[in-house]
């Protein structure tokens, strides 16, 4: 071979070297710089569903669009956007933060993140494939949820690649969730007293993580043999379409609180740095997202008391349910004392924990309530359940991420953000926020049946008022992407201690 | 104290001032983006109105109480706000925040007007809550884009300011627009000031008309997509004021940060001394009431040629108020014009929105020709052949065959006069601008005769749609009749003259 095919060739193996050995910190921002694309597309969906719901007939775009909407929107948010936004943080700083120099599986866990492009295009194959034309490719209009008879009557090859793209993601997920098991339990050098809050909710999420998503690959496999192969695992009485919403909520309720307990971290660590004090209570803090990820895998049930389900059970499932309630309160009351006394600074990260700690316990209370039977049984069906779901997702969750993204942006891009444009940001995020929950909320309360494209024309003004609010937040989130483009190419330089933490009373090891 | 309803003077340019982006500031971008989009979604709503009235029942006479209604309470607000102005420009800039989020729920209220009694129980009937939308909305046009000029850390005489080009974005159309100052330059066509100022106020006018038609537009491509994408009018309709809502909490949530946490804490022309730079002479009274004596009493103090001008184009007002509400309707019912555009076909209901777009590409295309005519034709001709294409506006519009491409042109040719929309007598500010205090206060047309002209235009909707209801063509003719009696007033003055 002569000259230059064996520069070609070094160059080439120079990139996958550099694609898979790649530094821990700079793997969290792809993570991140991918979760935000996840996020702004499963925005997109969100939007497009709520301007269907403006009027009350199916009469912007058809019924089905708002199912295929629907569906995507919420596949993309979980598995797409917010795991992966999750681990982009862990990989970010959990490692410093326990004094590790590096993941303990560094290149499984960069081919894991490799995994997640091609994953998005197969579960979203169905909307691409509807928009490029492609022959056979419907977009996937069956519910987030998957649930048979839809999933397993549906023709449409779409759902196929659906279900391989959901067992792709599993496979990521898991390497990923091993990955910082592995690397907290053996390349941390501080010892586990001195393991700050983040990294004890990353440590829970990851076993969760671990332990919860290969029932959905095992659930997934299961469907699609009862799609191609003739089995019938979901339909009559092999187990029937009960079957799968045990299995599904045994791994999706876990599932939300991997999405939650990393977020709570993150409060967790904000919040001191921005108070002047120590956490209060850091053991309680502790001890109470070890109890959330224990009991996370006890209240699957919970989804399923309109099922029919033996009503002994379903009490089972409502005291477990009532008791994660206990736990939350201890987190809610760490912040608050955390809060108590402290020498506030209203930044960015803080105005984002303060918005997402206001969230969680309107989240809370509606979930204790949708916790028992009877009002559960009324109100399941109902964009109760949509107000609570995103009241959790949307105002806790998100809201602490976009904390954790606002305090760790000077780590991640070495830049101060936009100041004014992060207030921007937070204040059209939190009223947008606040508008499109209340007006679902209310439809909750007079009972409007959610998942479904038309309703009553008496409920217009409400679903145009979430409407309004929804579109209120996209334009925030807009304004953080354009703070992001321009701070992180030509922001003021940062410097190594942007915050003036190095004599705060908290942990501050990632800076260093 | 400057009347609450003047604009700013034109500043003085300089070359050397940094960029727009970075005198305003990311937020303060943001806010006038959002600013100039929520008053241009407002406009677009308020011309689809009367399709949508028609849409759920009502006819042309309610459609023209309506209209009338909005400007009854936008004069009331004036009158109202004149004899109690706020105390201090952070106040102004609250009580617009406030405007702003009134706009919002008064588009929320036009949507939700026929199912808003079976959600809340109340009695209001669906004709009562588009009252409130009108209301509402009258309270934004009053408060809102002409109190949001103040905003800006240096009074509002900086060229290129957040203020200034807010109310650049934010000015209005003939309905809205606010009467300023005159003086007898608009009857006599002699200019006071240098040749260069005058043509610094002409590009003054040349950018606030094309921000706004930048709004305008923005809002008449979003209704296209409403309108063509739904079924139903209904549903477009909705469609439209859902976005114009969310467009508007974004500004009141950007004005509200803006205000509060960016702050505005220069000096108040309210409490400084006038920001305008031209307070020194003696004020006009605050406008009231007028009693028919006292306008007798005021016109019959101005010069005969001053009085034609004023006469002339409060006629060609006339008749646009009475039928301007009902545009939308000839467009729509009357010529009924698909528009197909490769694979886009577009119904009626949609045509009206290009249509509009087409007014605003004329009036930024006015405006850009402005500054050049404004210099070298006298202005009185040019004011007097501007104002023939809105007078001759209504009968064209009927008469013309029913193509989407004539229309347009129609459309465009109308959009042109707002470009001099600042100089005609009855709402210009440009004779305010050009002449200066000292001109102003010897010769300014008396607040009450203004005032006078807002309140007798206040029934020309009703009117306007009455005479709808009558037949179309016949209302249209008749105003076009008297847009040209006007423009025969304003002529006058050149006639004797020469």
């Amino acid at each position: 071979m002569t000259g230059p095919a064996p520069r070609r060739f070094d160059s080439l193996a120079n990139s996958v070297r550099a694609g898979i050995a790649v530094d821990h910190r700079r793997l969290g921002r792809w993570y991140l710089v991918f979760a935000l694309a996840m996020a702004l597309w499963g925005g997109l969906d969100a939007l497009l569903l709520r301007t269907v719901l403006v009027t009350p007939g199916a009469d912007v775009w058809m019924a089905r669009t708002y199912d295929a909407f629907f569906t995507t929107h919420g596949l993309t948010m979980l598995f797409l956007f917010a795991t992966p936004a999750i681990w982009g943080f862990s990989y970010a700083v959990v490692p410093s933060l326990i004094g590790a120099d590096q993941t303990a599986f560094p290149a499984l866990g960069t081919a894991a993140f490799w995994l997640l492009p091609p994953t998005a295009l197969a579960m979203r194959a169905g909307t691409i494939g509807g928009l490029l034309g492609v022959a056979g490719l419907e977009p996937v209009a069956i519910g987030w949820t998957m649930y048979p008879p839809l999933s397993t009557q549906s023709t449409n090859p779409a759902v196929d690649v659906l279900l391989v793209g959901l067992f792709l993601v599993v496979v990521s997920t898991v390497v990923t969730a091993t990955n910082f098991v592995v690397t907290i339990a053996r390349n941390r050098t501080v010892r586990w007293l001195e393991v700050d809050t983040f990294t004890w909710t990353v440590l829970t999420s990851a076993a969760m993580a671990a332990l919860s998503f290969p029932v959905l690959a095992f659930t997934v496999v299961l469907l699609l043999a009862d799609r191609n192969l003739g089995t019938a695992f979901f339909v009559g009485s092999g187990g029937g379409p009960v079957l799968w919403q045990h299995l599904f909520w045994f791994f999706a309720h876990p599932e939300v609180y991997v999405l939650a307990l990393p977020p709570m971290g993150i409060l967790s660590h904000v919040l001191p740095r921005f108070s002047g004090q120590r956490l209060y209570g850091h053991r309680s803090a502790v001890y109470s997202t070890l109890a959330i990820g224990v009991l996370a895998f006890t209240v699957w049930g919970h989804h399923m008391f309109t099922t029919g389900m033996d009503p002994r059970v379903r009490m089972t499932f409502m005291f477990v349910t009532l008791a994660v309630a206990l736990p939350s309160a201890a987190k809610t009351v760490t912040w608050l004392g955390t809060l108590w006394g402290g020498s506030i600074r209203l930044a960015a990260p803080m105005l984002f924990a303060l918005g997402s700690i206001g969230f969680f316990v309107g989240g809370g209370v509606t979930g204790v309530l949708l916790a028992v039977v009877p009002l559960n049984v009324v109100y399941n069906g109902t964009y109760y359940v949509v107000a609570h779901l995103h009241l959790m997702l949307l105002g806790l969750v998100v809201f602490a991420l976009l904390s954790g993204a606002y305090y760790w942006f000077p780590l991640l891009t070495g830049r101060w953000y936009d100041e004014s444009l992060a207030r921007l940001h937070f204040w059209l995020t939190v009223i947008g926020v606040a508008v499109t929950i209340a007006a679902l909320l209310a439809l909750g309360l007079a009972g409007l049946p959610r998942r479904v494209s038309t309703y009553p024309a008496a409920f217009a003004p409400l679903h145009q008022l979430a409407t309004v609010g929804a579109v209120v937040v996209a334009v925030g989130q807009l304004v953080f992407c354009l703070n992001c483009w321009q701070s992180w190419r030509a922001g003021d330089l940062a410097g190594r201690d942007p915050w003036s933490l190095e004599s705060a009373p908290s942990h501050v090891r990632e800076w260093r | 104290m400057t009347p609450p309803s003047s604009p700013a003077p034109p500043p003085p340019e300089s070359p050397s001032e940094p960029s727009l982006v970075d005198r305003l500031g990311p937020d303060r971008l943001v806010l006038v983006v959002a600013l100039v989009a929520f008053h241009g979604l407002v406009r677009i709503a308020e011309r689809y109105l009367p399709e949508y009235l028609r849409a759920i029942g009502y006819g042309p006479i309610v459609v023209g109480l309506l209209a009338s209604i909005g400007l009854a309470v936008a004069v009331g607000v004036r009158l109202v706000d004149a004899s109690e102005p706020a105390s201090s420009r952070r106040g102004r800039h609250y009580r617009a925040l406030f405007a702003a989020l009134l706009g919002t729920l008064g588009l929320l209220a036009w949507a939700g007007a026929p199912t808003l009694d079976a959600l809340l129980g109340t009695p209001l009937t669906a004709i009562g809550w588009l009252l409130v939308g009108v209301v509402l909305l009258g309270l934004w046009h009053g408060w809102g884009p002409d109190e949001l000029g103040a905003l800006d850390d240096g009074g509002s005489t900086r060229s290129g300011s957040a203020g200034d080009i807010v109310t650049t974005a934010t000015s209005s159309t003939a309905l809205e627009s606010s009467p300023s100052e005159t003086d007898d330059e608009h009857a006599h066509g002699r200019s006071s000031g240098t040749r260069d100022r005058r043509t610094r106020t002409w590009t003054w006018i040349r950018t606030r008309t094309v921000t706004a038609a930048l709004g305008l537009a923005g809002g008449a491509v979003l209704a296209t997509a409403a309108f063509s994408g739904a079924e139903t009018v209904r549903a477009g309709f909705a469609l439209l004021v859902a976005a114009g809502s969310a467009v508007g909490l974004v500004a009141a949530v950007a004005f509200g940060l803006v205000v509060t946490v960016s702050g505005t804490t220069a000096s108040s022309p309210d409490e400084n001394g006038d920001a305008n730079g031209d307070g020194g002479g003696p004020q006009p009274p605050p406008p009231a009431f007028p009693a028919l004596e006292d306008v007798r009493e005021a016109a019959d103090t101005l010069p005969s040629a001053t009085r034609w001008t004023i006469l002339g184009d409060a006629l060609v007002r006339l008749a646009t108020a009475m039928t301007l509400p009902f545009v939308v309707l000839i467009v729509v019912e009357y010529h009924a014009v698909s528009l197909s555009i490769g694979p886009v076909s577009l119904p009626p209901t949609a045509v009206f929105a290009p249509l509009v777009l087409a007014e605003a590409v004329g009036a930024a295309a006015g405006a850009l020709a402005a500054p050049t005519l404004g210099t070298r034709v006298d202005r009185r001709w040019l004011l007097a052949g501007g104002l023939v294409v809105p007078a001759v506006f209504p009968l064209a519009l009927v008469a013309a065959p029913s193509s989407a491409a004539v229309l347009a042109g129609l459309f465009a040719a109308v959009g042109c006069r707002t470009a001099l929309e600042s100089t005609r007598p009855t709402g210009g500010a440009m004779t305010h601008a050009v002449a200066g205090a000292g001109v102003r206060a010897r010769t300014a047309i008396p607040e009450t005769l203004r005032t006078a002209i807002r309140v007798a235009l206040v029934p020309a909707p009703l009117v306007g749609g009455v005479l709808y209801a009558i037949g179309p063509v016949a209302a249209f003719s008749l105003a076009t009749t008297v847009g040209l009696l006007g423009v025969r007033e304003l002529l006058r003055p050149l006639r004797d003259s020469s």
